[in-house]
């Protein structure tokens, strides 16, 4: 059904005279699959992208004149990896040591666009990074979204309200010092909060609230203070190493960001995104940068894959999943019309982690490109 | 007209009500109340609540049948004080020393495997209880399996105010004087001055403060938020009820209490009871005495006496507790009135746990063997008429 | 000096005609050889598995294959195999197979302290293994690491030496070789002290030269010994074949003396003929003359130093010398030891070669290790970091091993190599730097990390491709035993 009316749509906008538009910004991607989200392919599609976003999907589309083509017979497209949680700044830059509840402060405020991290995040296929405030404050900040590349771009300045539960934000030199101490915060700042401002939109839903958490009675505590007040959309950071997660979230209607489990992770904690994928509950992996550098976030899901997660759930917890959670699926997450364009060239099936990437676009610009003469499968 | 309209209306809903299934315990001994031990007895149970207590005597017609003939029965036990769910560092805010506002509910882990080892030694009620490094440390918690499964379920995340006595706050407050924790109280003397303090404030303060830490306090000053107060030697016992009595605040029980029995008339005519540290730590602190029989002392002298498991983790079960204070000389009923009556009169829930009357919760425990005796060991755990933990034993006759 | 510890291979003895067993079984060295080490596997018929694919760990792939397995070893491997007589027959041919994972820089089986203070060649590795347990044992199986290389933490210069283990589902390390391996270590101080690997340089020079000294002194002093046992048995020989034998005592001595006449007269009748009472003062070696041979003097006794015994394992090529060296003056200085001391080195972690360096490893045969290439290696998320580093190395003829470093634990060595391959290395390469490049790093090449004849038995059956750290294998054969189905989670 699908499938169908993006035919009827793409044939019929092919069937248009061409608009008159700038040469560069058009581009005509054929591919031999084109993966529009995870678990819908499009065998031997061609995309066409207009001022960075996808204007049309579908089988042999006519190319409007004047415009850029590209044509990867063998290869695979996939939308761009969303990192969902981290905080690609340097160290330091959003931890206001002086005070615990900061909720005005912006991680859009101490990014370093020129940094060569970016165009590390575009070398492993990441093309939106989320970007918050250092879990070092109780009433963090504001999160953003930065699009990667040599040029990286800020796009959003307000994705989320961050609080953290975490250890990180207990000090013993300065309060709160413990997580009843944090709670009691939180919860004196949400009594009085003004009447405008990030805490009044997201005491009201217009913006989410994130909790970042790390072990089972920071959850707890999350989730009480949700229900407390109210709050309409929440998320939650947590690790993988978290056993009791599946069954604390079961029914409480809230996103969860996963993130790496620990050095040592303990074998159920691999089994811990296969066990909330058989609640229903959606969760997408991030990489917490810079504790654990940018790398292929496909990669990511293999572990949980070997305990049972099926292949389609791990894509999607990179791709369509984050964005869904943030309220971003508008733009990025999945190759749909009208989203913005990021998307990957691969040599191979998305799944398998041999296949490599061959170029990055972000918003139809190629960002990066693999070296020419680059190892070819080889036999073993 | 009215009169027989209401009484008809209010006779309505009984009879329209369908009949509760009824369920009949038959007990091979039931040990209740004061500590008396009935053989034979039946406990009829329906609703989630206790129909009657009888010594011995017929089924009722249609009742579920629970043969615990050669078992023991006793009402769930309740431990008035522990920190279970609580992670050391989480126990306590130490930003000030007075923080009426934070909870230890906000702190709790339901999923600590503690919660389990509870119930599984008979336990039916806990009140979690703040650290003791501060002042006034905040509210305690109680905490009931009511959840799915026996899951541990917060039934009242405030419950009481929680203070400390002695050297107890003072410790760690003796640093060099860039540091945070460069305050008072240093001395006893400043432990008892804040707490003034902090009533004084509370008085003072406009009627209609927002502050949440105040209006707290004002509940204490009313009464209507019973206090803890952990005092060990008995001169911080005296000082404790001497400040009770100052600001008329209601104090629900002593906390560790090792020397009570030397100031025991005082707290019987106060009527303050006694949350006894388990008989098997041995505290130094607070230049206390303690002597190895004073829960026995505590009894004999007539205060009463509750057990506790206490704060910091691990050790043994509340039934072992029991078990110790009686082996060290405490009477038989005096034990078990310690972790059953007393500690359910101390969080206020006295008409609901603590024994098995009629009106009060469906909260029993059947053992295997005398649970004061050395093998005694929990086979079935009953929440509210609701089995949430092991086996009932199979019923041999039906309802006749 | 016995370098495999006692395992089912047992001491050679244990293969001598029965003739000589009553003598073997007194001897007190044999019994303690075959009581010690793992249990035999009861199998006694060969085993021949047949399976649809096999990436043999070398660079071939079989299809079909097929591969027989007997005593814990692999005894033939083909597309097509003759059934032996009593052999028994498995069919998986919807799976693949593939060697064991051998992870050769790993934590495991050391004891938490063990694992913070370092160690030096003195100190044994291999009897401070301790068990892990059971469950974390078979999740390592599962995720199909086979073999591990023990690597204690060591200071600059001089490290521990390694010792490679098999695991085993009961959690017990099962030693393949009690030394496997040197460890060296260039300074760690960085731009602080630019100096230190020159200095470190000439310290492990003096100490491999006094190694090579212990070693001609030791060797020569083997040699003396050798002599002496021989010229000792010829004195013995040459005693026995003067001193006449107690039972020919009563008989003529078969003396080379000249026979005395007998005397007659009154006189000759007292003297007691040639009997047991007679005295026996002619057979004393000082009162004979010029036949026998002088005793032979016993060599002064040598001692032997244990870890100089180590040095003189890794001069005489039996074990590789691991060299950790990151920067590109670290690395010269590693290769320039290496070909003086003729070693066979594997460097740790270089993230920094020169060219003409990378020519040399290549031509000397020098293997490559890495630790997990996320999480420790240094300034991995700096711009220094080169990504390429791992594919410069392959390029250039320089096989590749990835460990794990015992910061992670070592089931996350197919993640790994997977991550190794988005950086750049080659599938193949990626494969085998955790097969058979990993085995060559850790001192087993002989005897683990690739399915070939000769080799232990571990093999992995994949329902798909080996490489997808997605897929855990069907069914893992350790040591020419299956893993217990129900063990499976």
């Amino acid at each position: 059904m699908r499938r169908n009316t993006l035919f009827w749509i793409s044939s019929l906008l092919g069937a248009l005279p061409a608009l008159p538009a700038p040469a560069q910004d058009v581009l005509v991607l054929r591919a031999g699959k084109i993966l529009v989200a995870p678990g819908k392919v499009l065998p031997r599609g061609t995309m066409v992208v207009r001022e960075g976003k996808v204007f049309a999907l579908g089988r042999d589309l006519a190319t409007p004149a004047g415009a850029k083509e590209l044509d990867f017979p063998t290869a695979v497209v996939v939308p761009g990896w969303v990192d969902s949680w981290t905080q690609a700044t340097s160290a330091g830059e959003t931890q206001e040591l002086s005070t615990a509840w900061t909720p005005e402060i912006r991680a859009a405020d101490a990014l370093d666009l020129e940094s060569p991290l970016w165009e590390r995040f575009a070398r492993w296929g990441v093309t939106s990074v989320v970007v918050t405030p250092d879990p070092a404050q109780v009433g963090g900040g504001l999160a953003c979204l930065v699009k990667t590349g040599r040029k990286a771009r800020l796009v959003e300045k307000a994705l989320f309200l961050q609080f953290s539960l975490t250890s990180r934000a207990r000090n013993r030199e300065r309060p709160p010092t413990s997580l009843a101490g944090q709670v009691a915060l939180i919860r004196r700042n949400f009594r009085k909060a003004p009447k405008e401002g990030p805490l009044a939109r997201a005491l009201s839903g217009k913006l989410p609230a994130l909790f970042a958490c790390r072990t089972p009675a920071e959850v707890q505590a999350a989730l009480r203070l949700a229900a407390e007040f109210h709050l309409p959309k929440v998320l939650l950071e947590a690790p993988q190493a978290c056993r009791p997660l599946p069954s604390l979230l079961e029914g409480s209607g809230v996103g969860l960001i996963l993130t790496p489990p620990g050095k040592e992770a303990p074998p159920w904690s691999l089994g811990i995104p296969a066990a909330l994928a058989g609640k229903g509950l959606p969760f997408a992996f991030a990489s917490a940068c810079p504790s654990y550098p940018p790398v292929e976030l496909r990669l990511l899901p293999a572990p949980a894959r070997r305990r049972g997660l099926d292949p389609v759930r791990a894509l999607a917890a990179v791709t369509v999943t984050p964005a869904r959670l943030l309220d971003l699926s508008w733009r990025i997450g999945s190759l749909r019309l009208g989203r913005d364009a990021d998307f990957l060239v691969l040599d191979g099936p998305p799944a398998h982690p041999g296949s490599r990437i061959l170029s990055v676009f972000v918003e139809g610009r190629p960002v990066w490109t693999a070296p020419a003469g680059a190892a070819k499968e080889s036999p073993k | 007209m009215k009169a027989i309209l209401l009484s008809l209306l209010s006779a309505l809903p009984a009879a329209v009500a369908p009949r509760a299934q009824v369920t009949a315990l038959r007990a091979g001994h039931l040990l209740n109340g004061d500590g008396k031990v009935t053989k034979n007895a039946l406990v009829l149970i329906s609703g989630g609540k206790i129909l009657a207590v009888k010594p011995g005597g017929a089924l009722p017609a249609g009742a579920e049948v629970v043969d615990a003939r050669d078992l023991w029965v006793t009402p769930a036990l309740v431990d008035c004080g522990s920190s279970m769910g609580l992670a050391p560092g989480n126990a306590t805010e130490e930003d000030r020393e007075v923080e009426p506002a934070v909870r230890a509910a906000d702190a709790l882990d339901l999923t600590d495997p503690a919660f389990k080892r509870a119930l599984a030694s008979g336990v039916g009620t806990i009140c979690v209880l703040p650290g003791s490094k501060d002042v006034i440390s905040g509210l305690a918690a109680i905490v009931r399996f009511t959840g799915k499964d026996g899951a541990p379920r917060i039934v009242n995340p405030a419950a009481a105010l929680v203070a400390a006595m002695g050297r107890d706050p003072v410790a760690g407050n003796i640093r060099f004087p860039s540091s945070h924790y460069f305050r008072r109280p240093t001395t006893r003397m400043g432990t008892v001055w804040l707490f003034r303090k902090a009533f004084f404030d509370a008085r003072a303060a406009s009627p209609d403060t927002k502050d949440p830490g105040i209006r707290i306090l004002r509940e204490a000053l009313a009464g209507r938020l019973p206090l803890r107060i952990l005092a060990r030697p008995e001169f911080d016992i005296r000082t404790a009820l001497n400040l009770a009595e100052e600001f008329n605040l209601r104090v629900a029980a002593v906390d560790e209490a090792q020397e009570a029995w030397r100031v025991a008339a005082l707290l019987r005519s106060a009527r303050v009871p006694a949350a006894l540290a388990p008989s098997t730590r041995i505290s130094r602190a607070d230049m206390v005495k303690q002597e190895w029989n004073f829960a026995a002392r505590a009894a004999a002298a007539g205060i009463p006496a509750a057990i506790q498991t206490g704060r910091g983790g691990g050790g043994l079960s509340l039934i072992a507790q029991a078990r110790t204070a009686y082996r060290l000389g405490m009477e038989k009923g005096a034990a078990f009135r310690a972790v059953t009556l007393v500690p359910a009169r101390i969080l206020g829930m006295e008409k609901r746990i603590g024994s098995l009357e009629k009106g009060k919760d469906a909260d029993l425990v059947l053992w295997k063997g005398d649970p004061f005796g050395p093998a005694g060991k929990v086979v079935c755990v009953f929440c509210g008429g609701r089995k949430v933990y092991g086996r009932t034993p199979s019923s041999k006759e039906g309802s006749k | 000096m016995n370098w495999i510890a006692p395992g089912r291979g047992g001491p050679p003895g244990s293969s001598l005609p029965a003739l000589l067993l009553p003598l073997l079984l007194l001897s007190p060295q044999a019994g303690a050889g075959r009581k010690a080490g793992p249990p035999r596997p009861r199998r006694k018929a060969p085993l021949l598995i047949r399976v649809g694919k096999a990436y043999l760990g070398t660079g071939k792939v079989l299809e079909p294959a097929a591969i027989l397995v007997a005593r814990g070893k692999i005894l033939a491997i083909g597309k097509h195999l003759p059934l032996p007589k009593g052999a028994k027959v498995l069919d998986l041919s919807g799976l693949t197979a593939a060697p064991g994972l051998v992870d050769p820089w790993a934590a495991t089986f050391l004891a938490p302290s063990d694992r913070r203070t370092p160690h030096d060649p003195a100190g044994p590795t291999s009897s401070g293994l301790v068990r892990i347990r059971p469950s974390q044992a078979r999740d390592l199986l599962l995720a199909g690491v086979t073999a591990l290389c023990v690597t204690p933490p060591g200071k600059d210069g001089l490290g521990p030496r390694l010792a490679a283990a098999a695991l085993d589902p009961s959690g017990t390390p099962r030693p393949i070789l009690a030394l496997s391996g040197l460890s060296l270590r260039f300074s760690q101080a960085g731009p602080k002290d630019p100096l230190a690997p020159l200095r470190i340089y000439k310290a492990l020079k003096k100490a491999f030269e006094k190694a090579r000294d212990y070693k001609e002194k030791r060797d020569k002093a083997q040699k003396e010994e050798k002599e002496f046992q021989k010229k000792w048995k010829e004195y013995l020989a040459a005693l026995r074949k003067l001193r006449p034998r107690k039972k020919a005592l009563g008989k003529k001595a078969p003396s080379s003396r000249p026979k005395a006449s007998k005397p007659s007269g009154p006189k000759a009748a007292s003297r007691p003929a040639s009997g047991p009472g007679r005295k026996k003062t002619a057979t004393r070696p000082s009162a004979r003359k010029g036949k026998v041979p002088p005793r032979p003097k016993r060599p002064a006794p040598f001692r032997i130093d244990p870890a100089q015994e180590v040095l003189a394992a890794a001069l005489e090529r039996k074990i590789p010398v691991r060299i950790e060296a990151h920067t590109s003056l670290e690395v010269k200085k590693a290769l320039q030891l290496a070909w003086e001391f003729e070693l066979r080195a594997v460097l740790v972690e270089p993230w920094e070669v020169d060219p003409e360096d990378l020519d040399r490893a290549a031509r000397m045969g020098i293997t490559v290790l890495y630790g997990p290439l996320d999480r420790a290696a240094p300034g991995y998320g700096e711009p220094g970091f080169r990504q390429d580093i791992l594919a410069t190395f392959e390029k250039a003829g320089v096989p590749v091993a990835l460990g794990t470093r015992g910061f992670l634990s070592p089931r996350f060595l197919r993640d790994q190599a997977a991550l190794a391959r988005a950086m750049g290395l080659s599938p193949g390469g990626a494969f085998r730097a955790v097969t058979l490049y990993a085995a060559r790093a850790s001192g087993i090449e002989a005897l683990a990390g690739s399915l070939e004849k000769g080799k232990r038995a571990d093999i992995l059956f994949f329902a798909g491709d080996p490489a997808d750290p997605a897929l855990p294998p069907r069914r893992v054969m350790l040591g020419g035993k299956f893993l217990p189905k129900e063990v499976r989670l």
